[in-house]
């Protein structure tokens, strides 16, 4: 004590300690007024806050709140903390002092107040600039395209805590149901996926996944990328990443690309790539196979392929690709015969388009198949030659039907020929004859033979000829000869035949026979039709005309017609509307004429009875040369 | 050979090479005969008083030969016989044909024989209607040509009443009725009594009463 004798040497001892205080000590009369300080702020001049009350030199906010502060500590005698801030006045920068208000009983004079305030302005900086990273945190969080989810940590467990917008949207609404929910159990499935959220919330690292997942919230199987971040203090993120559709699209892709190789392998129809200018194919497998050389060591040209064509073919082959390649016709379509290794013919219908051209529009790949249609076309024989076998055996039976007429037909020139010589024979017997009779008579009998020899010979075409080849008709001869074979039977019937023939007709191609066979079976349906017409004359019309690139050829009745339903089901298998009959002919007629690539149809439009008629397509020149 | 020169057989068949060899056959036996390839044509030139049989080819076409006949019935007067040439074992027809008034039928193939035979006894059977026609009317002529009074001796002469009944019954003396008498049998061309009754029965007139010669 007797270092520090005198009160002035106590106050002189305070004074040092209170300057070595960092924080400035300040006292202040109620009114504002400061009357002591331990230092001043460097920047302030020593009588800045001497000369003028604290309150005026803090904006009005805080001078208010400082003013407040004051008198409630003056009050209730009790310390209060006030955070406080301040422009100074030279650098016009804020500064933040948290300051501690204690007031000082000072007997009757007016009270004082001690100040203790430290400059926290740093802190508040940082503070601030806290806060707004947070909130440009939260903005960027809310505002962020992938749903993100927020799970906090805490005691070893992850609770779901917090999403963003996004999220909402994911879940269709539905996140906010989840909330709190623990990470062992959302991702009870997906057991890395808990893996990674622990090991991020305890060492703050983040991580990638993609994972096949069930959402809990909607139900829906999904493809995620899940990413973790870790945020201070103890927050973990989740962002997941939809990858459904992309996954899907890639999944497509990738199918799609081994479907086309696939295709190019496995192809029922050998494909192939041809590189118009250097003749070099690609081709599949299926090619090699067809061709019968082994896949894996198989690389033909252009030109070697066309060493494999036919010889008949390979005109035509080039014709079509020729034609494809000046652009005359939109594809390359032929059908030729290729040779196999092991000296085979196999048919084969090439198709291709071109691939790819020049900026200049010129041609340079041509992609396309060949199809092996070598079963098909024996396939389609074998249909032909079982139409022919049909065909002949209908024949058979409407030769039977037509036997009597057929019988009359013959016996009208045998009769004749009886009858003349028996006139002969007569004359010569009563002496009355003379050569010019007897040579007309020899005449006459040979005419009348050679008449029978013609219903002979129309019916021996019907039952002997089975499989013919298509020749070249005209189908006003056809027509005149089928008249000529059921002739007697429309007398019979008392049906006058009318013929309206094109003067010229172009040639077709078929089989005489069965032609002739559809044309019987028209002439005797329209015979038939007319048996019980009574009120006009039966009249049986046969025409043709030239209709654009056909020939039409129709038989016209007088019968009663038929309804349109009838009309419908006419060349329907087994349709009939007779007593007698299968039912057949003219489904078997349809049969011929669509084998001829003609047509046949009914026309009900005329006044009366049934005009069915059928096209056949006018043989090209080309083909005349071929035949 | 035939009787009657002015008969023909009328041969209608649609098929022309039939028609001519039929004709050949006819004329190599001494027949006259006429084609016509539809029973129309035949139909246009027909008339009763052509003399001749009728061959007909059952099987034509529009009218066929059964409407032919039909058409023939159809005319008055006296029809030519008709022979229907049928198709093999087409019964039904000849039998239409037979009841429409055909006389017969051929079935073909015919033997020519035959074919002649059956025209022959056709034309025969042809001139002796013909025949009687002609002296049916030649009686019904003489007839027309009597008077009054001796149509009414003559009704009574062909009953076989005596002159003294037939005096009686007209009125007239027995004198009177023999000149009458003896009028008619002159008019009537008649040698005697019983010619006279024939005639009468032959035109289809009086009643048959054979009982008094």
């Amino acid at each position: 004590m007797s270092a520090i004798g005198s009160a002035t040497e106590v106050e002189g001892a305070w004074r040092s300690i209170m300057a070595a205080i960092p924080d400035y000590v300040m006292l202040f009369t109620a009114s504002g007024q400061m009357i002591w300080t331990n230092h001043l702020a460097p920047q302030l001049s020593d009588d800045y806050l001497a000369q003028r009350p604290v309150f005026d030199v803090l904006d009005p906010e805080h001078a208010l709140r400082l003013k407040l502060g004051f008198e409630r500590v003056l009050a209730t005698g009790s310390t209060e903390e006030l955070d406080i801030s301040w422009v100074h006045p030279k650098t016009g920068q804020r500064h933040w002092f948290a300051s501690m208000l204690t007031p000082l009983p000072h007997g009757p004079s007016p009270d004082l107040i001690a100040i203790v305030a430290r400059d926290i302005t740093d802190r508040r900086r940082l503070e601030h600039a806290l806060q707004t990273a947070e909130e440009q945190f939260r903005i960027h969080f809310q505002s962020h395209p992938l749903p993100s989810f927020v799970w906090r940590y805490d005691n070893g467990e992850l609770h779901f805590h917090d999403y963003n917008k996004a999220a909402v949207a994911f879940t269709n609404g539905r996140v906010g149901e989840i909330l709190g929910i623990r990470e062992t159990e959302l991702f009870a499935s997906q057991p890395l996926v808990i893996e990674d959220m622990q090991r991020c919330a305890q060492k703050h690292v983040g991580s990638q996944r993609d994972i096949d997942h069930r959402m809990a919230t909607t139900g829906e199987l999904k493809r995620l990328r899940i990413c973790l971040a870790f945020v201070p203090p103890h927050f973990v993120v989740v962002y997941a990443e939809d990858l459904t559709e992309q996954h899907r699209t890639i999944q497509a892709l990738r199918e799609s690309e081994e479907r086309a190789r696939s295709y190019f392998e496995a192809a029922i129809d050998p494909l192939w790539d041809l590189d118009i200018a250097t003749g070099r194919v690609i081709s599949g497998p299926g090619q090699a196979r067809l061709m019968g050389y082994d896949p894996d060591h198989f690389d033909l040209d252009l030109a070697q392929y066309q060493q494999h064509v036919h010889p008949e073919d390979l005109p035509g082959l080039l014709k079509a690709y020729g034609a494809c390649l000046d652009g005359s016709r939109p594809y390359y379509e032929s059908i030729h015969r290729l040779r196999t290794r092991q000296g085979e013919w196999r048919w084969v219908m090439a198709r291709a388009v071109i691939a790819r051209r020049d900026a200049d529009g010129r041609p340079l790949r041509m992609v396309g198949y060949d199809r092996d249609i070598t079963e098909h076309r024996a396939a389609e024989e074998r249909a032909r030659l079982q139409l022919c076998e049909l065909a002949h055996l209908a024949r058979l039976s409407s030769l039977g039907e037509m036997a009597a007429g057929i019988a009359h037909e013959l016996n009208q020139p045998l009769s004749a020929i009886v009858n003349f010589a028996e006139a002969a024979l007569r004359r010569i017997g009563a002496g009355d004859h003379s050569e010019e009779t007897l040579r007309r008579d020899l005449g006459e009998i040979i005419h009348m033979g050679r008449r029978a020899g013609d219903v002979i010979r129309r019916i021996r075409g019907l039952v002997s000829r089975r499989f013919a080849p298509p020749t070249l008709l005209d189908l006003n001869d056809l027509i005149r000869e089928t008249l000529a074979l059921i002739e007697s039977e429309a007398r019979g019937a008392g049906v006058s035949l009318v013929m309206q023939l094109a003067p010229q007709l172009p040639r077709v191609s078929a089989d005489a026979v069965q032609m002739q066979q559809v044309l019987i079976n028209l002439l005797r349906n329209a015979i038939e039709a007319m048996a019980d017409v009574n009120d006009r004359e039966r009249v049986l019309t046969a025409r043709s005309v030239v209709a654009g690139q056909s020939v039409r050829v129709s038989v016209a009745d007088t019968g009663p017609g038929v309804s349109e339903e009838v009309a419908q089901r006419l060349f329907d298998p087994f349709f009939t509307t007779k007593t007698q009959g299968m039912g057949i002919g003219l489904s078997l007629a349809r049969s011929i004429m669509e084998a001829h690539g003609g047509r046949i149809a009914v026309d009900r439009n005329s006044t009366m009875g049934l005009e069915i008629w059928f096209t056949l397509p006018v043989v090209g020149p080309d083909a005349t040369q071929s035949s | 050979m035939s009787q009657e020169p002015i008969s023909t057989v009328y041969v209608v068949d649609d098929d022309p090479d039939v028609c001519r060899s039929l004709k050949q056959l006819l004329e190599s036996d001494h027949l006259r005969a006429e084609t016509f390839q539809s029973a129309r044509e035949f139909l246009d030139l027909y008339s009763p008083d052509l003399a001749g049989c009728l061959l007909l080819d059952i099987r034509m076409p529009r009218v066929s030969g059964l409407d032919l006949l039909d058409e023939l019935n159809q005319h008055p007067g006296t029809r030519m016989p008709v022979i229907v040439i049928t198709g093999h074992g087409d019964v039904p027809t000849a039998v239409r044909a037979l009841r429409n008034g055909a006389i017969d039928f051929l079935e073909k193939p015919f033997q020519a024989q035959d074919l002649l035979d059956r025209v022959h006894a056709a034309l025969a059977s042809d001139a002796e209607i013909r025949r009687r026609n002609a002296e049916i009317a030649a009686i019904r002529e003489r007839l027309a040509q009597l008077s009054t009074r001796e149509r009414q001796v003559l009704d009574l002469v062909v009953r076989g009443e005596p002159n003294k009944a037939i005096a009686g019954s007209l009125g007239i003396t027995i004198r009177t009725v023999e000149v009458h008498r003896s009028r008619v049998m002159t008019k009537m061309n008649a040698d005697h009594i019983t010619e006279l009754v024939r005639m009468l029965l032959q035109a289809g007139i009086g009643e048959p009463n054979p009982a008094q010669p």
